[in-house]
């Protein structure tokens, strides 16, 4: 899952990343409304988490300009200002939902699955296809039962296949949800991951298959 | 008793006791002139009669002068009595104050006029001595009723007693109309300072329909007060609300990273990072917490706790010799140029602030390997110290407002709470001297502080 974090205060904004890849996101950063305008038209992101105040306006500005572009990218909106109007105002110009700070990682990373899986046709908090399970709240995947060991990248892979079960899912959006913008052409790359958790997965028997020329998709059941 | 009760109380006295005065006085004079009149008539008849008289020899007689009117109304009575008082002739029949009359009358040895009241009659007399040959043989006496005075002095008096209080009380009406719409806008304003409430400080006293009188006046006064107290409360609350949001960031920072720290088991390296990060935000709060009291201090306004002469090249040098640490990290030069003898007035060792905050922010902006400039200097009666660096400089438009509490110029890097300058603003005018921005010959910032010289030493 990619992810979208705007926050001007360069100290929190790399805490909040590094926890984010930890749990298997990709992460951009911007620190103002302008950037995260900019990255938002570029990219296709699953959630954006979007500070209020930045030193060229109101994040609120943000999330209602995504709005009114028409993008419908879940925000989390994080703020210091925790009255009832502000973090009222703040869901009503579009934001989905609302953490004040200072916050626990625990909880933003919680909040985050949540508005994540809202967006996914698959909505369940633990996601499965036959005999491969994924907790993306404990950060395990099993296969028949037992643990398999996935790096990040791997995990974000699978995750995403998983969310999009039976659905044909192309390179471009592997890379597009599961790498953040510092990687260049990645098809080869990609392709290599896909390799290595269909040998995890079940060999010849796992439930993702290869859509020659256009990318890849995980069996339903 | 409301104002506008004893504004009418007053204001009817006092018209009662003017219009009473006034009222008495004309009685007075109405009655005095009356009376002259009367003495004037009385005088041009004796002298008529008297005439008659002398004219005629010895034998007192009043040779059938005189009226034959009754002297009841509006006629007279005129008697001739001789040198011992004995009425000896006379127009009519005497009244019945006749023997009073007499006693008047022979009392007289020059000519005189009197009121007299005997019984129910009310007289006028006029006594004029009869002269023969340098002789007093008798005396004349006119005698006229005073009741057709008297009675237009009563009515008067009764014109007078009717119209006297109808006018107080007319008076009183108009008095009491005038002080109810004279203080209606008290009462208005009152309402208003009634609803005025904590929570909308934006509302005001005055009404839309304001007259420029003394309650206009009083209310426009009143909201230029409410208009200086909102702004201080609101600038206390944006304090509050800058201040919390400069202490929750470093919080946030602290707890975002100790919880994701314990999320799983780490290596001593990966906690001994986390540990790092976390002494480092401790101490930027700690900073921050510093110079919010410093701050509050500072509004709160007392007095020095002491005030010490310090000489500027001590201040100065180890304010350098504190910045150079890092500027030595950074590449950076520090070149100080300091007069020697400048002795300034340092209130509880302030000035030391001032100059290394000032230093801290041009090593903070000054580009790498680029130089820091310090001078010390007289300068127009005043010490002046100017810091420039080679930075990116500030704006124009953005050089008043970098002094004020949690600004920071946008475009960098928010690594200060912005209150640096803030609080070297305070201190400096506390100590009576000035500070401002000026852009540094060839590109950067250099802040210039002006402080009264003490004294000097050679």
């Amino acid at each position: 899952m990619r992810l979208l974090l705007v926050e001007d205060e360069a100290r929190l904004a790399e805490v909040v990343r590094r926890g984010l890849v930890e749990h298997s996101y990709a992460v951009d950063l911007a620190g103002t409304t302008a950037e995260a305008l900019d990255l938002a038209a570029v990219n296709e992101y699953d959630a954006i988490i979007l500070d209020r105040r930045l030193p060229d306006g109101d994040g609120a500005q943000v999330a209602a300009e995504l709005r009114r572009n028409g993008t419908l990218t879940p925000v989390l909106m994080l703020t210091a200002r925790d009255t009832v109007e502000d973090r009222v105002e703040g869901l009503d110009l579009g934001a989905d939902d609302y953490l004040v700070k200072p916050f626990a990682f625990p909880e933003l990373a919680a909040r985050v699955r949540a508005l994540v899986r809202r967006q996914m046709p698959e909505r369940q908090p633990i996601l499965s296809s036959g005999k491969v399970t994924l907790d993306p709240a404990s950060h395990t995947a099993t296969y028949a039962d037992a643990p398999i060991k996935l790096a990040p990248r791997e995990f974000a892979i699978l995750e995403y296949l998983l969310r999009r079960k039976g659905d044909v899912v192309t390179r471009g959006a592997i890379e597009e949800h599961c790498w953040d913008g510092d990687y260049d052409s990645l098809s080869n790359v990609i392709d290599v991951y896909v390799g290595r958790l269909r040998q995890l997965t079940g060999g010849r028997r796992s439930p993702i298959e290869t859509v020659r020329g256009v990318g890849y998709r995980l069996r339903n059941g | 008793m409301s104002i506008r009760l004893r504004l009418t109380a007053w204001y009817v006295l006092t018209l009662a006791i003017a219009l009473g005065a006034v009222a008495f006085a004309l009685v007075i004079v109405f009655r005095a002139a009356m009376e002259r009149q009367l003495d004037d008539e009385l005088a041009a008849r004796a002298a008529q009669v008297a005439s008659t008289l002398q004219s005629e020899g010895s034998a007192l007689s009043l040779q059938g002068q005189g009226g034959e009117d009754s002297l009841v109304v509006g006629g007279e009575f005129v008697g001739l009595y001789d040198s011992s008082g004995n009425l000896v002739d006379s127009s009519a029949a005497p009244p019945l104050a006749s023997a009073a009359i007499a006693a008047f009358a022979a009392g007289s040895s020059a000519t005189r006029s009197e009121s007299l009241t005997s019984g129910t009659e009310h007289l006028r007399i006029r006594a004029v001595p009869i002269v023969d040959r340098g002789q007093r043989v008798g005396t004349l006496a006119i005698v006229r009723s005073l009741t057709p005075i008297d009675t237009a002095e009563r009515q008067l008096l009764g014109i007078l007693a009717l119209a006297v209080p109808i006018a107080v009380a007319i008076a009183a009406a108009g008095g009491y109309l005038l002080a109810y719409r004279a203080l209606r806008p008290v009462e208005q304003l009152r309402r208003a300072a009634e609803d005025y409430s904590a929570n909308d400080l934006t509302r005001r006293l005055a009404p839309q329909d304001l007259r420029n009188d003394e309650l206009g006046r009083l209310a426009r006064t009143l909201d230029a007060m409410l208009d200086r107290v909102a702004g201080a409360v609101e600038q206390r609350q944006r304090f509050t609300g800058d201040a919390s949001h400069e202490l929750r960031t470093p919080i946030a920072t602290i707890l975002a990273d100790a919880s994701l720290s314990l999320e799983r088991p780490r290596s001593a390296e990966d906690y001994h990072a986390t540990i790092a990060r976390i002494a480092s935000e401790t101490a930027r709060m700690a900073r921050i917490v510093e110079g919010l009291l410093v701050l509050a201090r500072a509004d709160a306004r007392s007095a020095p706790a002491h005030t010490e002469e310090v000489d500027l090249a001590t201040l100065l040098e180890a304010s350098v010799r504190r910045a150079e640490a890092s500027a030595i990290e950074r590449g950076l030069r520090i070149a100080s140029r300091i007069q020697r003898g400048l002795i300034v007035a340092d209130q509880d060792g302030g000035l030391e602030r001032v100059f290394d905050n000032l230093l801290d922010n041009a090593v903070r902006y000054a580009p790498d390997g680029s130089a820091i400039e310090i001078v010390g200097e007289a300068h127009d009666g005043m010490t002046r110290v100017s810091v420039s660096d080679h930075g990116p400089g500030i704006p124009p438009d953005e050089r008043s407002r970098v002094f004020e509490r949690f600004h920071r110029t946008p475009g960098t890097s928010g690594n200060g709470a912005g209150l640096g300058l803030a609080i070297a603003r305070e201190i400096v005018d506390a100590h009576n001297g000035e500070i401002e921005v000026l852009a540094t010959a060839g590109g950067g910032a250099t802040f210039v502080v002006d402080l009264p010289t003490s004294r000097r030493r050679p």
